[in-house]
């Protein structure tokens, strides 16, 4: 709608841009952008149909203005000066800053050969995952790839070695839990990280009233370290586990379905392996099934009592008992989990664990039944954007990146998980990072990766292309300024946690664009200059036609006057497809529908893992890998924390950003304050009070944030919303003022899929000092000082 | 008569937020304030919650001007700048306000703010709604149930944004209006009705 032509106000009348924020965090939302003089002057929301199918954007897309318009946007290309990392810059031409990069890809290509370009995880620019930089180096002989993520690497093996496949497109939907008279949720807090109006949030509440609106009960139980959002009827009930003991939790449930006659021993015999001495695979011993693990006729000669649990878990063991008995009686159990517990060092095995209870309990294949992995994501409405077959077949885990830029050679297939080779051929030496902040922000460990990238010796060239300043683009050498996402015409799918299918013809609109380029257009002068343009336009010139095609391959383009729907009205939207419930084909006919595990069966006992252990075994790597879901404590586990005497850190998504977009926008911190939650008997015994500001550290590093009191986390545990941005002096004392919780966690990948254990830190706590106050003052005056032009991050 | 007012489930309210984002770019909200906030039950901090470790319990409660009608603010206001108008919504002519904080001082729900300076915003100028006056330095502000919107006949902000549908927004003097029959159906209440300051804005679960 166009509003308030002639009104008072020293702007003239806004004309609407249809947009969206696109940035990770699993929806699409639409908005209404009211434009005037070039900037947005507020956002409506979703209007255009029934309140039903609405994509209601959450708080940060309503922030998306002080966003675009941050202190932190780019405006220029720039050239570092001094030593990388430091965020010293000056403003180059773009021809200056194209030529130079074209020469150090050809430089290095040269030298290294095209394994030696890395093109990290990035996921700012998210309404086509594909980044137009990987098509321009796959164009140009390829790269070293990437494989898994930094969401759920774990869950993703786990979920293989069970299923057969990674658990994102295979779990039950939603709408199931309208089936569900018990709703048991591990470590997922769908309220608050899937808050867009298509989304986790809404569509929960709605299974809640439809089932109250029967008159059917649903109760809630939450298993975390936490008491979420999602905790918010009288009838709910919170199980506090410590941070990366979900395992255990398990183990002394499945206790008490054994010893108490409760386990569905005929699903178990009919579709699993592993499980007891009819189910073990050839030449397996009973004692190494799970069955012998919970009673103590395995290896360990432990029985995993519920007060064993109990012990592990910090949960008092009556209430494990009852809820055993409770997840059995139930008629039918939705068991889900998030991503949180597998973001643990052994979160391979809980994220095992947790599907566990499914099947011991027969809660799988049936309505109102899961997997126990979370809810099925939906595929986009139209595909990503191409970016051409990669030449080089070699590639790492996400998480491994720092290490093939340290290490190089010495990464292998046992000791790393590289896939297409025995050994990386060369180590890291040029990195393209586009819309990506995990080069430290969002990776771990920031002071050490810190030192990985200052050095010149180790990598030699790092490209950033960015909207912003973040941390991660403060260690670029040549940094080029893109356009947001929200400022560009673009075809954007409706997002993977969105309940509907939809397709927004995103708007350009009139906005200041000083010198920024958009990635596609830039990417393409780069590959005129490399001498693969022609190449690299074979599916369309410009980023317009790119999203022809993808509207061309889309599941809605055979659908007669679709494309006419999406010009006249912008979004196309159809209703989801209705309720699906996981495996449930082969719980009906498992010998019919077998699952793509090695046995066709849910491999409680996996086969594969075994392998792996075996392998790992004889190349002489000591790794903990069991191939079952077995509890095996952390390095920086429970047991550690009490033994150590420190505080366990969980880093969870809040709703200052999604990720780290958004972090760095102050409204959204006035509303929503970002605050280190601690329990108060904690808060006691460290002389805290809320508000007070205080220092997290450990060997890693430390970092401030300010401190809320509150019986919402667990003892011992301390819960920090990840996404901060990274604030420290890097040439002195490396304190971060951010609150950057990354600050503090290992880099070390887990054993089993080289994946990222942020979940699993543990921290010391203490009253931040005067002199650092002091000191912080003094390098802000510095700050202030420094001329103005020469890109000081913030 | 016309008494426009707001009802809020809180048990849809998810605690998002948004509402508070999306009332302060609405309506040009100076750094520093919020119009409209949401609060954790009986707590002192943002997303809190009662009770003693672990047997907690949370409700987020969105707080706001409750657009009472027999509101302390206007009843001490000493030149009339505050002011119930013909649509039953509790209004500040910022012309007249002097800046005396009476009003801050009477309401019992802490739903004002005041420009103790000329007011600030990151982004170095206005925005949000042009219809919506400029408050300067020395002037109280408040919700004013996006009088603006609601003279146009649309909703309040913080209604249409809402991701869970939490609000519902209605005429009180209308009994068939949604907002009405809620309000009987559920059972609602509105807060501190001890102070006798019969707000507007209710509440129910």
């Amino acid at each position: 709608m166009t509003r308030h032509a002639g009104a008072p106000g020293d702007w003239p009348a806004t004309t609407p841009a249809r947009q969206t924020c696109s940035v990770n965090c699993g929806s699409r939302c639409v908005l209404s952008l009211q434009v005037a003089d070039g900037r947005i002057q507020w956002a409506e929301g979703d209007g255009a149909v029934e309140e039903g199918d609405q994509m209601r954007p959450c708080l940060r897309g309503r922030a998306l203005r002080y966003w675009l318009d941050s202190p932190e946007r780019l405006n220029a290309p720039l050239r570092r000066v001094g030593p990388r990392g430091l965020g010293r810059f000056e403003p180059i031409s773009w021809d200056e800053a194209l030529d130079e990069v074209a020469e150090r890809i050809r430089g290095v290509v040269a030298r290294w050969g095209n394994e030696a370009v890395l093109v990290p995880y990035a996921t700012a620019r998210w309404t086509a995952s594909g980044s137009p930089f990987e098509r321009l180096m796959n164009c140009y002989g390829g790269h070293l790839g990437i494989y898994g993520d930094y969401s759920c690497a774990q869950l993703q093996a786990a979920h293989e070695a069970l299923y057969g496949d990674d658990g994102y497109y295979s779990g039950s939907t939603l709408d199931e839990v309208a089936n569900a008279d018990l709703l048991v949720v591990f470590g997922a807090n769908p309220s608050l990280t899937r808050m867009g109006g298509a989304s986790g949030a809404w569509r929960l509440e709605q299974m809640r009233e439809a089932r109250a609106a029967l008159g059917l009960p649903l109760k809630v139980v939450s298993v975390d370290p936490c008491h979420t959002d999602l905790m918010s009827r009288a009838v709910d009930e919170w199980l506090p586990v410590r941070p990366g003991t979900d395992a255990a939790f398990v183990a002394g449930v499945a206790h008490v379905l054994i010893t108490e006659g409760l386990v569905d021993e005929a699903f178990v015999h009919a579709c699993c392996i592993g499980y007891d001495a009819e189910t073990m695979p050839a030449g397996v011993p009973e004692s190494e099934g799970y069955r012998a693990y919970v009673m103590g006729d395995g290896p360990d000669g432990v029985e995993k009592t519920p007060a064993w649990a109990a012990r592990i878990t910090g949960c008092p063991s009556a209430r494990i008992v009852s809820f055993a008995r409770e997840l059995a009686g139930a008629r039918r159990a939705f068991v889900t989990q998030g991503w949180g517990p597998q973001r643990t060092e052994h979160g391979e095995q809980s994220a095992r664990a947790v599907c566990l209870l499914a099947m011991l309990t027969g809660n799988l294949g049936l309505p109102g039944t899961n997997s126990g992995t979370r809810e099925r994501l939906r595929r986009p409405a139209i595909p990503d954007e191409s970016v051409g077959d990669n030449p080089v077949g070699v590639s790492i885990p996400a998480f491994t990146w720092s290490r093939a830029v340290e290490q190089g050679e010495a990464l292998t297939a046992e000791s790393a998980g590289v896939r297409g080779a025995e050994r990386l051929r060369a180590p890291v030496k040029l990195i393209i990072n586009h819309g990506g902040n995990a080069l430290t922000n969002q990776h771990a460990d920031i002071n050490r990766t810190h030192r990985i990238l200052a050095d010149e010796g180790l990598c030699e060239f790092i490209l950033g292309v960015d909207v912003a300043m973040t941390d991660s683009a403060r260690y670029a050498d040549i940094l080029l300024p893109d356009l947001a996402q929200s400022e560009q015409a673009a075809l954007v799918a409706s997002g993977n946690s969105d309940g509907v299918c939809a397709v927004i013809d995103c708007e350009s609109w009139d906005h200041p664009a000083f010198e920024r380029r958009g990635a596609w257009d830039v990417a393409r002068e780069l590959a005129r200059r490399l001498g693969v343009e022609e190449a690299f336009c074979a599916e369309g010139s410009t980023a317009c036609e790119v999203d022809e095609r993808r509207w061309e391959q889309g599941e809605l383009a055979g659908e007669a006057g679709a494309h006419e729907e999406l010009g006249a009205r912008g979004v196309l939207r159809r209703a989801d497809a209705c309720s699906q419930v996981a495996f449930a084909d082969f719980r009906a006919d498992p010998a019919r529908n077998p699952l793509p595990t090695p046995s066709g069966l849910i491999e409680i006992y996996s086969t594969r893992v075994a392998a792996l252990a075996r392998e790992r075994a004889q190349a002489g790597i000591s790794a903990p890998l069991s191939p079952i879901p077995a509890y095996l404590p952390a390095r920086e586990g429970a047991e550690a924390a009490c033994e150590r005497g420190m505080l366990q850190l969980v880093s969870y998504h809040g709703r200052q950003s999604a990720n780290s977009s958004f972090a760095n926008v102050r409204e959204i911190e006035e509303a929503v304050p970002r605050r280190l939650s601690i329990n108060p008997i904690d808060a006691q015994r460290y002389g805290v009070a809320s508000e007070d500001q205080v220092v997290l550290e450990n060997e890693r590093g430390a970092l401030v944030c300010r401190v809320r009191v509150t019986p919402r986390v667990m003892p011992g545990v301390v819960s920090l919303p990840q996404g901060a941005w990274h604030d420290a002096d890097m040439a002195g004392d490396k304190l971060d003022w951010g609150g950057c919780a990354n600050t503090l966690t290992s880099d070390i990948p887990t054993a089993w899929s080289c994946g990222n254990a942020h979940n699993s830190c543990l921290v010391r706590l203490r009253l931040l000092r005067d002199d650092e106050r002091a000191r912080r003052a003094k390098l802000q005056a510095s700050r202030d000082d420094a001329a103005p032009g020469k890109g000081e991050g913030r | 008569m016309t008494r426009l007012a707001i009802a809020i489930n809180l048990d849809r309210c998810v605690g998002c937020h948004t509402c508070a984002l999306s009332c302060k770019m609405q309506n040009n909200v100076p750094e520093g304030m919020l119009w409209n906030r949401v609060l954790t039950q009986n707590c002192d901090v943002v997303d809190g919650a009662e009770g003693t470790y672990p047997n907690v319990t949370r409700t987020y409660l969105p707080v706001a001007c409750q657009h009472c009608q027999n509101a302390a603010c206007q009843r001490v206001c000493p030149t009339g700048a505050t002011y119930r108008d013909d649509k039953g919504r509790v209004e500040i002519d910022y012309d007249k306000c002097i800046g005396c904080r009476m009003c801050m001082a009477a309401c019992p729900y802490n739903a004002r703010n005041f420009n103790w300076r000329e007011p600030v915003r990151v982004t170095g100028a206005s925005y949000g709604d042009a219809a919506v006056p400029e408050r300067h330095k020395g002037v109280a502000e408040k919700c004013t149930l996006c009088k603006e919107r609601t003279d146009l006949g649309e909703e309040p902000m913080c209604v249409v944004c809402c991701p869970a549908h939490a609000r519902i927004f209605g005429d009180l003097d209308d009994p068939d209006s949604e907002i009405s029959q809620t309000i009987l159906n559920r059972k609602a209440w509105t807060l501190l009705e001890e102070q006798g300051t019969r707000p507007s804005v209710h509440y129910f679960d």
